[in-house]
């Protein structure tokens, strides 16, 4: 017959469940409660994550890289000059520079009542503006100056590790490297920037050429912060303009990485908080549904009085709670994002809208109404007729 | 002699769910002829919905046989039953069984669904049928709005709509005024006229008068009045 179009199962059962849900919407808003209360769980947890991610984004960007390293493949050690150093210090975000070159050999340290100690340490040539890149933390004493280096006094700032294995080593008093006669000026136990030189012993540049003049220097830059990537790109023509292939700088210890794992974190810690509230909202969806079931025996009865089989009464409630579960995500989801804006704005952030996020708890809504649609459709399944037309 | 549409072959049903098994049917055999108008009657507890239900497959014998057109039901699949009882059995009961958010054209065309018919059909059918039992005007009317006589006459224009011929009614009058009851009664009778098989289950004589052949039952067995 041309008009005996037959629909699929289903087409029937989502047709029926439409109608069951349009004829009921009490029952229909106490089921779709769940994937309300799960899928704006989800999106304002994503929202209100994304929107701390901003935060924390803009929090680290104060903390950027602030430290670029220069070096050279040029043979002569002394590949960069103090003209060199002044041409950078004038770029714009270049908060202080200055040259490091660090032993490859360790020197034996020693002091006057100590002669024979055994403590080998490396020993780094350090510029007075390099130091201020550095930044070491001093414990006692004080670090050399410009006229240090200038005149080429041979103090140094020593490791608090060799302090501490060290008789007579504080501030004031001689050391020996190499046999060679310095005055400690300071104890350090930490660097800023510069990971390189931390644990040796650091002297002005100028009274270490005893054991440095073959070594490579590199520069130490310290820029602000966010300027690192830009300066890095600026310095092989700052330093050496006739040669800039000869150079090669790189922002160092940029705290993206770290950036990005707390992140991650933070997401990872979000998305599991998301789906235990998805599950939940699945949960709710079928506990309600399957205490809608007990309400509704009379009416299954009747279906299957009428022809419907058991599987016709299983895809009608799976259709039913999915398409709860939809619209519930829906309506979740877009208050998830109207929360998200609102705590954002409450606190003066700017909201980070994660529409695929919204998008994707209207599509786990729909999956966990079909989940948990399960049980419910079982139970309707299993429905006695005669028995159910009794009540 | 008509053909025998039903036949029910010395068949026991008890129920396990109580304390103790309870006995509803006992070797209870019966034929029921094409066109036929049968009421079973007796007192609460003999049966008589029991049988109506194995009639109408929504329950299966524990023993006996029943046989609906020549066919043994008792292992048909479920979702074999369930075809057949869609497209060949129609159900009255006493409390209409309406679909209280469904109007009347929507609760005819309700067992017409699960015969995958489309949409356009399905209207035409149910229409038909209301009209039939004099209900055209009431085609959008919800259950509600209206009167039990009317709510009865939309269950048995569900029960007939898309060409059923066997129609098993259980206690149709129950929840009507006498005026109503008769005018159910009467438009059960105008389609056992037109060639329905009506099988009615009351235990009101005035009612089974309506019938061509009574069957009582007592205890779960069959009596011949």
């Amino acid at each position: 017959m041309s008009d005996y179009r037959r629909p699929s199962a289903w087409l029937v059962a989502a047709a029926e469940a439409m109608l069951s849900i349009l004829g009921n919407p009490g029952r229909a808003f106490v089921v779709s409660l769940g994937a309300v209360l799960g899928a704006g769980l989800f999106t304002a947890t994503l929202g209100l994550t994304g929107t701390a991610r901003s935060e924390v984004r803009a929090d680290f960007d104060a903390f950027r890289a602030t430290e670029v390293v220069a070096s050279s493949e040029s043979s002569d050690p002394a590949w960069v000059s103090p003209e060199d150093l002044a041409r950078i210090r004038r770029l714009g975000g270049v908060v202080s520079a200055g040259l490091v070159r660090t032993t490859d050999e360790r020197v034996e340290l020693s002091t006057v009542l100590d002669r024979r100690s055994g403590v080998r340490l490396r020993v780094s040539g350090v510029t007075p503006g390099a130091l201020d890149v550095i930044e070491p933390r001093v414990v006692e004493g004080r670090t050399y100056d410009q006229i240090h280096e200038n005149l080429a006094v041979p103090v140094a700032l020593v490791p608090e590790a060799a302090y501490r294995e060290l008789t007579g080593v504080r501030p004031g008093s001689q050391i020996f490297l190499d046999g060679e006669a310095f005055v400690v000026i300071g104890v350090y136990d930490g660097v800023a920037r510069g990971l390189g030189v931390l644990g040796t012993v650091l002297v002005p540049m100028s009274a270490s050429e005893r054991w440095l003049a073959d070594v490579p220097a590199e520069v130490l830059v310290e820029v602000a912060p966010g300027a690192a990537e830009t300066i890095a790109a600026q310095l092989p023509v700052g330093l050496r303009p006739d040669a800039p292939g000869l150079v090669s700088a790189s922002a160092l210890l940029d705290p993206d990485a770290f950036r990005l794992r707390i992140e991650e974190n933070v997401v990872r810690m979000s998305v599991a908080a998301s789906i235990a509230a998805l599950t939940v909202g699945a949960l709710i969806i079928g506990i309600a549904t399957g205490s809608s079931i007990a309400t509704r025996v009379a009416e299954f009865g009747l279906r299957r009085a009428l022809g419907a089989t058991p599987g016709d009464l299983g895809l009608q409630v799976l259709a039913e709670t999915a398409l709860l579960g939809t619209f519930g995500g829906a309506v979740g989801a877009s208050i998830g994002l109207i929360v998200t804006v609102g705590v954002a704005l409450a606190s003066g952030w700017t909201p980070a809208l994660d529409v695929t996020a919204a998008a994707a708890s209207v599509g786990f809504s729909a999956l966990g109404g079909l989940i948990g649609g399960v049980v419910p459709a079982r139970r309707a399944m299993g429905i006695e007729p005669a028995e159910a037309l009794r009540r | 002699m008509p053909d025998s549409l039903l036949q029910v072959e010395d068949v026991g049903r008890t129920y396990h769910g109580g304390v103790r098994p309870v006995p509803a049917l006992r070797g209870v055999s019966l034929e029921v002829d094409d066109g036929e108008f049968l009421a079973l009657t007796g007192p609460s507890g003999s049966g008589k919905t029991t049988l109506l239900n194995i009639l109408g497959l929504l329950d299966r014998p524990d023993t006996g046989e029943y046989l609906f057109r020549g066919c043994a039901t008792s292992a048909l699949p479920e979702r074999r039953r369930a075809v057949l009882r869609g497209s060949s059995i129609g159900f009255v009961f006493q409390a209409f069984n309406l679909l209280a958010d469904r109007t009347a054209l929507e609760n005819v065309e309700l067992g017409l669904r699960y015969r995958r018919m489309s949409a356009s059909r399905r209207r035409d059918e149910a229409a038909a049928a209301l009209t039939k039992v004099g209900l055209e005007d009431r085609l959008r009317h919800l259950p509600r709005e209206l009167s039990g006589g009317e709510q009865q006459r939309v269950a048995i224009a569900r029960a007939i709509v898309g060409g059923r011929t066997l129609l098993l009614c259980d206690e149709p009058t129950g929840n009507l005024d006498s005026a109503s009851a008769h005018q159910v009664l009467g438009v059960l009778t105008g389609l056992n006229d037109e060639g329905a098989t009506v099988v009615l289950v009351t235990h009101n004589d005035e009612m089974a008068r309506y019938a061509t052949r009574v069957l009582a039952l007592r205890d779960g067995y069959l009596e011949t009045t």
